[in-house]
């Protein structure tokens, strides 16, 4: 078994970026019925989202910087070039979309969500898109994956 | 009798602004890079990597802004409900508009 501290990389950086979004739906639950008794498990959860984030961008960002040139320079040579041009170039900016909601979220839990609507629907509007955009980006990386595996299948 | 509705805390409605104009000002500065090669190479040369520039200048702006906002009371002068429309609205702008982009350029 070979695994490089390339792959370990890459494989923390979904890692942390499905924890995320995990915690982000965590959240989402907790809010849709909140309670007094629920407030720190919301807020944990939150920080957790915001932390994994974090971690999920900056483990990303190293292997995006230091690693990604000879795969990127694969996937143009090969059948599926979307997978650079379209999927990759969105990912690597759709990213900073659910990294400011993400550390947004703690902020957002920190108002009394039992007794006011308002931010409640803010904290439920919030951990559904950081879920959304989180899966976006999952997906992404997936077709970027297989766009490597399918030019390197083609020769 | 007029029913008040309930505000956001300070920090989360200005927070919650500061991250529209991010998320706007992310897709905005990817289409700029993008179509600009000169600020492209400018954001490469300032941290050794375009991308890492990007993400700074959004979390600046991010902070920055909140900060401002926080301070000032601005975005707490703004319905609660039509912060968290301005929100949505741009986030599914900003995120759309990334693929169109990067779809159709």
């Amino acid at each position: 078994m070979n695994i490089t501290s390339r792959d370990i990389i890459l494989l923390a950086h979904a890692a942390f970026g499905s924890l995320a979004g995990l915690a982000a739906l965590w959240v989402f639950i907790e809010a849709l019925n909140a309670r007094p008794e629920s407030a720190s498990r919301m807020r944990n959860a939150a920080l957790v989202a915001a932390i994994s984030m974090a971690a999920a961008w900056t483990l990303g960002g190293y292997w995006y910087v230091h690693f990604y040139s000879s795969d990127k320079a694969i996937i143009l040579k090969g059948p599926w070039p979307f997978a650079h041009d379209l999927f990759m170039e969105t990912k690597e900016h759709l990213v900073f979309i659910t990294g400011i909601l993400a550390f947004y979220l703690p902020i957002a839990v920190r108002d009394e969500l039992h007794a006011n609507a308002a931010a409640r629907k803010m904290v439920l509007s919030v951990a559904l898109l950081i879920v959304l955009t989180d899966l976006t980006v999952e997906g992404a990386g997936a077709v970027i994956a297989r766009g490597v595996t399918v030019a390197l299948q083609h020769g | 009798m007029q029913t008040e509705i309930p505000k956001l805390g300070r920090a989360s409605a200005a927070f919650a602004l500061a991250a529209a104009v991010a998320c706007v000002f992310n897709t905005a500065l990817a289409f700029a890079k993008d179509a600009r090669t000169p600020l492209n190479n400018l954001m490469a040369s300032l941290t050794g990597h375009q991308w890492i520039t990007h993400g700074l200048a959004d979390c600046i702006v991010f902070v920055g802004l909140g900060l401002i906002f926080m301070k000032t009371s601005a975005a707490n002068q703004i319905d609660p409900n039509r912060l968290r429309s301005i929100l949505i609205w741009a986030v599914v702008a900003a995120s759309l508009g990334l693929w169109a982009w990067f779809l159709l350029f």
